[in-house]
């Protein structure tokens, strides 16, 4: 093992290059350093080229090169690769098409399997002790995981800013809605959502132009509800269900989605977000200001004219082969591309990406506030060999963002020791963790999901994976006793939990049916299936967590995430109700409720007498949750550590609860927004180290 | 951001600007535009070379935006038009204007600029199925870089056939796309002085190498496979004659002059444009008695006498690259025809200037250049192109592209028979009902495009799901074997009940 | 009932493969070989299992074709002979499986045999992440329904 030390100095490194850090590159490189006003600008702003000291960044991604490629056609090759891949793949889940790596393993939905305890499971990346299995999957490669969302974008609701004050159950955030709207609809530019904020309702908001704010339109118009939606609602708009003791209309809201239609033109022009220096703390604040252009969809990072809008290959997971559904590349490619005096887009060269290159741990100079000083990382070579070089980054002038998702984060923090001496005695401490929260309250949205047949056909699997959702029960009093949900209705027939039209086939010829009379069955079955979810909140738990351990060590001697998980009654009788309510929908629908849940599955219990199986929602949140209290929370509001002058940790691994929203919109509203006191430090260090 | 490669630079040839009255022009020489028009006495190959002389002018000056120098020009032309009928007056007595007594001014405009503009169209719509053929021939999986190139090349043709029919409606002409005679037959010539001919191939260095003619600049760079021509000798235009004059302006003379002078698809269009600028110039004169000096004077009104609500917006065809132009005046039909001219063959002249950051996108290109990266199997993009520089840094036109190597997998391709017809398949009933079907679907998506630019905007959504359904059964056609070694393919014919 | 003549391959047995593939799936000739993959599939069943028992297949569905006069005929000889009998039953269901989603023993054939599955446009869709129909599609009735 050869060992290497970067001697280059970087104002800020960041780890990981999904969303929430490339968002974080793109807005930094979007600006440079003034040297007369010794402050910060917008690269639009620049009044004289000799005045200004970019930004330098450098940028870690633990995936395979191949996967950073962004342009032309190396970019076209890798993501053919992709596609091709999932077409091979029988077991087409979300983490199909990409390179599982033994350098740098990505748990997978298909390892997944029952736990007896005492004894974990092993099987894939993740050592789960449970008792119940985490059900959901990530993907550690060049865009990250955005790579295969489905691209499900509503915001949080105000209520579940404040669950502690308003329900009684867990806790509050440190910053209500009102704070975090404005950074919302820069996530909304950025990421590029499509949708009719007009047709919004939610419940408990009465006053839906509060909500979004009267004027304003996403980037797209709406994505169009899919004919299964349109059929559904025919028979469920207007009506209502009964839960517990009172009525609740059945309200279809189309869904917000970062997936390419029509430019709006009230939208008008694209937007810039540029930092302005302000009195107030941390004294920089992005704001929306117009660009020049006229708004226009971005589609694929080889082709800007390819997937400009949705064609409708209704495979956003685990593929959108035409790159028309958001992913973290895009953002990645305006990261390192910018628009030079040609109007053309030119590679700049303050930041640089590299790539096979794994962060494992962090150090600490505890004689110096307790900076990070270094950063160590194994890079490895081939996608086929082992063998790797350790390298150890001076990070004492930098600053250092982990936004290597909500497993990684924790699992690079507590792999950071050092020791302290506290009054007189040596002590060790563990990076970002006075708290003892890293890695606590682990969260996921459990899906429950049931699925039936329509009296007539609705012609499913086709367009984008969900155009609607209920959003009656996303929040309400009921939250006290038991966990809300959003329901999406599913517009891939029973392809998640029966496997369709792979198991209607084989059912049928079973059976003896061949030629035409299969054709005629087959044909029936597969135009009428349809299926709804209820994607249940559940609660942080300091229980649920993430740890490590020496015992469980990856191919290149890194610690494996270890997994503790497990429901409570809250998150149980949620999903009671929510079953209760698919009962009460079936029967006004006249569909043949096909709902089956065994004790086979891998995410089964039985709750008052009843089976309840559900799946992940691929939504790993919470592991370094932010708060007002340097005692019971990992980062400030900003994403800043508390313990470190020089750590941010950015991602979903922030959200203190989860609500009933998909949660990538709300992470990438907190990473924007944690660039304003990044520009802040970088000014400081700017100014001090000059 | 498309039209990168257009030297906004280059210097438009200085209008000529000669008053002069001499009924004779010297050799070599050709006609002032108000001689061209007024003068009935010019010779027709003055005639013509006057034609070909002012329609380059006039565009030029206008599409790169110089009203200055177009208001020059036509000052002088309105002075010469004095000089002209003060001369006439003198030997005649006559109080007659020149320009009311001119063959040009007694042409029926409309029906005039209906001939040009089907044939617009036509163009349009026949590199069409031939670029749909090639895409559609590579199997899947294969050239994925070449499929998105010609993809979004035969998408933008669609489009400019579209933005024709929005020029044709903002002068309240009735487009047609969808009719029999509408329909291209192949293999043919475009209807210029060309001499290659296009037909319905797979995809090849051959086909590759007609659709770099078809997109050309200059002339024709790559040899071209040779038919038999069985368009010889057919009329360009519809109806015998629109203008029943004794003078030039009539469409016979047009024909011939289109088949010896109109070299390019760009060339085509600054004739149609010659002549719009015209028929607005002799609106304005016929209302105010003078003719018209500065551009304002005839943007707007005047033969734009549409229905702006039969204009296709941007929003109803949008996500194909390329942008759609709405026309309610000249201005519009600027913008189209730069458009069409700068997606087709981008460099406008011989030569353009080599900055290396231009060819950052290979997608920006202009069509040729795409299809040439293609034939040449490398991208322009991270090419050095010092070796083809001259001293100002202007490199010819035809310079091969010397980037990043393009793999092309030439045999991934369906072995389709060339230029196959319906009538081949006669006695296979299974076979012909597939082509016919095919046919059904093409000719949906021809009268959905018709519906559209009738004013019903909605049916244009449907031609982007019918393109898809397009696809899918031409490839299904592709996959039936004829014989050993040719298979089916779709015939873009008129379909059969 | 009549063996399908097909032009471009001249192997009796790919015939046969053709024919009996068409009245155990359902699907036409055309439909078939619109897969793209017909000769690939014959090939590749013929290489992968024993010889014997695909040898047999095609014998049977041989006489089958050749015996039955018409569509219950067919029908019914096809139920005795293939889909019910102990030895013919698995392969039968594995040469219908193959034609509607392209895999043979849980994988698939080609790289393509995925998104040639017959499964796809018997149903009104497509393979998802291929053929797509275009934007707004999804909010319509099927283009061909």
């Amino acid at each position: 093992m050869s060992k290497s030390e970067k001697k280059k100095k970087n104002d800020v490194i960041i780890v990981g290059t999904g969303i929430s850090g490339s968002m974080v590159a793109k807005l930094l490189t979007d600006h440079v350093y003034e040297k007369n006003e010794n402050r910060i600008i917008h690269r639009r702003e620049v009044g004289s080229k000799s005045n200004i000291r970019e930004i330098s960044i450098l940028m870690l991604e633990a995936g395979l090169k191949a996967g950073l490629e962004l342009e032309n056609t190396d970019a076209l090759n890798t993501y053919s690769d992709y596609i091709k891949t999932y077409y091979e793949s029988v077991a087409k889940v979300p983490n199909s098409p990409y390179p599982n790596l033994k350098q740098a393993p990505s748990p997978d939905v298909i390892h997944i399997r029952k736990i007896t305890p005492p004894f974990p499971d092993k099987t894939g990346y993740l050592v789960q002790f449970g008792p119940m299995p985490f059900a959901s999957d990530s993907i550690r490669i060049g865009g990250g995981t955005t790579l295969h969302w489905l691209g499900t974008t509503p915001r949080m609701l105000p209520n579940d800013f404040k669950l502690k004050n308003k329900y009684n159950r867990a806790v509050d955030w440190p910053i209500d809605y009102d704070e975090l709207k404005p950074y919302y609809e820069m996530a909304e530019f950025e990421i590029g959502v499509s949708g009719n904020v007009h047709v919004q309702q939610y419940p408990e908001i009465t006053d839906m132009d509060e909500y979004y704010g009267k004027d304003y339109v996403f980037p797209m118009k709406e994505i169009p509800q899919s004919y299964m939606d349109k059929k559904i609602m025919e028979k469920l708009s207007g009506e209502n269900v009964k839960m517990g003791s009172e009525n609740y209309p059945l309200i279809f809201v189309p869904s917000p989605q970062a997936r390419n239609s029509t430019p709006n033109p009230k939208f008008k022009n694209t937007k810039l977000i540029k930092a302005q220096k302000t009195k107030k703390l941390p004294n920089y604040r992005l704001v929306l200001d117009e660009d020049k252009e006229k708004y226009a969809a971005i589609g694929a990072t080889w082709n800007p004219y390819l997937g400009e809008r949705c064609e409708g290959n209704a495979s956003c997971v685990p593929i959108c082969p035409v790159q028309a559904k958001y992913n973290a590349l895009k953002t990645l490619k305006k990261a390192l591309y910018k628009r030079n005096d040609n109007d053309s887009l030119t590679r700049i060269d303050n930041i640089e990406v590299q790539a096979q290159s794994v962060v494992y741990k962090l150090e600490v100079d505890t004689s110096d506030n307790e900076r990070i000083t270094k950063l160590y990382l194994r890079k490895y070579f081939s996608e086929d060999k082992s063998d790797f070089v350790e390298e150890v980054i001076d990070t004492s002038e930098s600053i250092v963002v982990l936004a290597a998702n909500a497993f990684e984060n924790p699992k690079i923090l507590l792999n950071s020791k050092y020791l302290k001496i506290e009054n007189n005695k040596t002590v060790e401490r563990t990076v970002a963790n006075r708290s003892d929260q890293v890695g606590r309250n682990l969260m996921d949205h459990m899906v429950l999901l049931t699925w039936g047949l329509f009296p007539e056909p609705v012609y499913p699997f086709r367009g984008p994976g969900s155009t609607t959702n209920i959003s009656t029960f996303r929040d309400g009093d009921f939250r006290g006793d038991y966990a809300p949900w959003i329901s999406p209705l599913d517009n891939w027939g029973w392809g998640w939990p029966a496997f369709s039209p792979g198991t209607d086939i084989q059912e049928f010829i079973r059976n003896g049916q061949f030629g035409t009379e299969l054709k005629e069955s087959l044909k029936h079955r597969l135009t009428r299936q349809f299926l709804i979810h209820f994607e249940i909140e559940q609660l942080p738990h300091p229980e649920n967590r993430v740890t490590i351990s020496e015992e469980y060590l990856d191919v290149m001697g890194i610690p494996r995430p270890i997994v503790h998980f497990q429901l409570t009654d809250y998150e149980k009788k949620g999903m009671e109700q929510a079953k209760l309510v698919s009962d009460q929908m079936m029967k006004q629908m006249g569909a043949k409720d096909y709902t089956d849940y065994r004790e086979g599955d891998n995410n089964t219990f039985v709750y008052n007498n009843v089976r309840y199986s559900y799946n992940g929602a691929g939504h790993v949140v919470g592991t370094h949750r932010m708060g007002d209290d340097p005692n019971k929370s990992v980062t400030n509001n900003y994403c800043k550590a508390w313990d470190h002058p020089n750590l941010y940790i950015v991602g979903a691994g922030n959200m203190p609860t989860l609500g009933t929203s998909n949660p990538t919109l709300t992470l990438t509203a907190l990473a924007i927004r944690s660039v304003e006191s990044i520009l802040s430090d970088i000014e400081q260090n700017i100014k001090y180290n000059k | 951001m498309r039209q990168k490669l257009i030297d906004k630079n280059k210097n438009v040839e200085e209008p000529v600007l000669k008053p002069k009255n001499s009924k004779s022009l010297p050799e070599n020489d050709f006609p002032s535009l108000s001689q061209l028009l007024f003068n009935k006495e010019i010779s027709i190959e003055d005639w013509k070379l006057g034609l070909k002389e002012h329609s380059n002018t006039l565009s030029n000056l206008l599409i790169n935006g110089d009203y200055e120098t177009f208001q020059q020009y036509m000052e002088s032309t309105s002075k010469s038009l004095l000089e002209m009928e003060l001369e006439v007056k003198k030997e005649t007595d006559s109080s007659i204007s020149l320009v009311e007594q001119s063959d040009i001014a007694t042409i029926d405009y409309k029906g005039f600029l209906q001939e040009l503009l089907q044939l617009a169209i036509l163009i349009e719509h026949s590199t069409i199925p031939p670029y749909l053929t090639a895409l559609y021939s590579i199997k899947n999986g294969t050239n994925e870089w070449a499929s998105q190139v010609v993809r979004s090349i035969a998408v933008e043709e669609m489009l400019h056939m579209i933005m024709v029919c929005n020029v044709m409606n903002a002068m309240d002409i009735q487009p047609s796309v969808n009719a029999p005679e509408n329909y291209p037959v192949y293999p043919m010539q475009l209807p210029l002085n060309v001499d290659f001919y296009v037909g319905l191939e797979k995809f090849s260095q051959n086909s590759v190498s007609t659709f770099i003619s078809i997109e050309s600049p200059t002339s024709p760079l790559v040899e071209a496979p040779v038919y038999q021509d069985p368009l010889m000798g057919v009329k360009l235009f519809g109806i015998e004659e629109i203008a029943r004059t004794d003078g030039h302006w009539n469409i016979k003379n047009l024909e011939e002059y289109i088949k010896m002078y109109v070299n390019t698809i760009g060339e085509f269009y600054d004739l149609v444009f010659f002549f719009i600028v015209l028929f607005q110039a002799l609106d304005y004169y016929r209302t105010t008695g003078k003719w018209p000096s500065s551009f304002e004077e005839i943007n707007t009104g005047g033969i734009f006498k549409g229905n702006p609500k039969k204009q296709i917006r941007p929003e109803q065809y949008y996500g194909s690259g390329g942008k759609l132009h709405t026309v309610e005046s000249l201005k519009g039909v600027i913008e189209v025809f730069e458009e069409i001219k700068g997606q087709g063959e981008g460099a406008d002249g011989t030569v353009f200037s080599v900055d290396p950051s231009q060819f950052g996108e290979g997608f920006e290109l202009a069509h040729y250049f795409r299809f040439k990266e293609i034939f040449h199997e490398h991208l322009y993009s991270g090419g050095d192109y010092k070796p083809f520089m001259d001293k100002d840094g202007m490199m010819p036109v035809s310079t091969p592209p010397v980037g990043n190597e393009l793999l092309i997998d030439w045999s991934a391709v369906y072995p389709i028979k060339s230029n196959f017809k319906i009538e081949e398949v006669s006695s296979n009933a299974s076979l012909s009902r597939m082509v016919n079907e095919f046919n059904k679907t093409y000719k949906k998506l021809l009268d959905a495009i018709q519906h559209a630019v009738e004013g019903k905007h909605e049916e244009l959504e449907k031609s982007i799901i019918i393109m898809y359904a397009l696809k899918e059964q031409a490839v299904n056609l592709m996959r039936q074997p004829l014989s050993s070694v040719e298979n089916a393919a779709p015939t873009f014919e008129y379909p059969i009940d | 009932m009549r063996i399908n003549e097909i032009i471009n391959i001249n192997d009796f047995y790919y015939e046969v493969f053709m024919s009996i593939s068409k009245a155990l799936t359902g699907f036409s000739i055309e439909e078939l070989q619109s897969t793209g993959l017909s000769i690939e599939y014959y090939n590749y069943i013929l290489n992968s299992m024993e010889s014997g028992t695909f040898v047999e297949f095609l014998s049977v569905s041989k006489s089958i074709l050749e015996t039955s006069s018409n569509e219950d005929e067919l029908k019914k000889n096809i139920t005795d002979s293939l889909v019910t009998a102990k030895d013919m039953k698995v392969i039968t269901s594995k040469i219908i499986n193959v034609w509607y989603l392209g895999s043979w023993n849980g994988t698939y054939i080609t790289q393509l045999s995925y998104t040639e599955g017959l499964i796809w446009k018997l149903m009104e869709s497509h393979p998802p992440g291929a053929k797509q129909p275009g934007f707004k599609s999804w909010s319509v009735k099927p283009f061909n329904s």
